[in-house]
């Protein structure tokens, strides 16, 4: 088995998580930084191993969501270890305009319990830098919809690129 | 005797309608995700706005003044990404009632992402200051043409998938 095969797409979702990561990149890169990303995947993929230049579509599926998944995952770390240095993130700079929006709406018990647990994972990451159920739920958010934006732009691309092959 | 050929191409005909039904209603429960604050700002699902934030969190930056706001709420993606996804949106509904295929070229593509490269290019520069309606509208262009490529993506593995 090739090493390299997949290398392509452990490098480009790496690169997409250090994008997301730098202030100001994802101002403009929005959600195209991780399809993008794919891309470059295919780019990288026909340098390294000197593949077809036309792209399967079971390749494109893999390259999208391997890409996804390490991007998901390296921007999680990345999160975990800026939020472990700074002892904040967006959640909790967030989290103060999100509460006075929400109670100016007087949603009664179900807002307050919610608030509770909120509250205390701001709490943990201000003072220990680190929350366990922020964590996870960022885990699953970041894998989710990475996936599912890297299955997107491997489709595109694998449509321009073959178009373009042809 | 049975005619394999017709069997296949009605077939894929038929899952190519089903896929384009599934991204259309995908994207509509995706733009939902978005809006939901802003359409049932008073009802009980509000209490998990903060979570859906920060699932959207993932693909916009969601810059307040880049949003548009309504009873109260911004939408949880900037006004470009609400133009790209409800272009999309818009898009694949439209692909719906389209039978024959589109003949897709890559230079389209890079047409529809050209006036949002010019908006970015134009208010980063200076040249005006940035615009919600405009952004908006370059990323609904840009949008409305990119599910055209997807759409075709899930053709092409569907059509793979029945022939194999």
């Amino acid at each position: 088995m090739n090493k390299n095969r997949y290398m392509p797409t452990l490098v480009c979702g790496f690169s997409a998580a250090v994008l997301t990561t730098i202030p100001g990149i994802k101002t403009f890169g929005c959600c195209v930084i991780v399809p993008v990303a794919v891309w470059f995947a295919f780019i990288l993929d026909h340098r390294i191993n000197k593949t077809e230049p036309t792209i399967s579509t079971n390749k494109a599926f893999i390259f999208g969501i391997l890409t996804g998944l390490f991007a998901a995952l390296f921007t999680t770390l990345f999160d975990i270890i800026i939020t472990l240095i700074t002892h904040s993130n967006d959640f909790v700079e967030s989290l103060p305009q999100t509460e006075s929006a929400m109670r100016s709406l007087n949603l009664g018990e179900i807002w307050e319990q919610t608030l509770t647990i909120l509250k205390s994972m701001s709490k943990e990451i201000t003072s220990n830098g680190f929350s366990l159920f922020y964590t996870i739920g960022t885990l699953f958010s970041n894998i989710i919809i990475d996936i599912i934006f890297g299955i997107l732009g491997g489709l595109l691309a694998m449509v321009l690129q073959n178009k373009k092959a042809k | 005797m049975i005619n394999f050929g017709t069997i296949n191409s009605s077939k894929i005909n038929l899952s190519i309608r089903i896929i384009k039904i599934i991204l259309s209603f995908l994207l509509l429960v995706w733009c939902f995700g978005f809006l939901f604050a802003s359409i049932f700002p008073k009802s009980g699902v509000i209490v998990i706005y903060p979570i859906i934030k920060q699932i959207y969190s993932v693909v916009c930056h969601q810059t307040g003044y880049k949003s548009f706001e309504v009873n109260g709420f911004h939408f949880l993606v900037c006004a470009r990404c609400t133009g790209i996804y409800f272009g999309a949106l818009v898009g694949s509904v439209l692909l719906l009632f389209i039978r024959n295929p589109i003949n897709l070229k890559p230079r389209y593509f890079l047409v529809a992402c050209l006036p949002i490269l010019l908006d970015v290019f134009a208010y980063s520069t200076g040249i005006y200051s940035y615009n919600k309606i405009i952004a908006f509208i370059t990323g609904a262009i840009s949008g409305s043409i990119t599910i055209l490529y997807i759409s075709n993506g899930f053709e092409n593995f569907l059509q793979k998938k029945v022939y194999d």
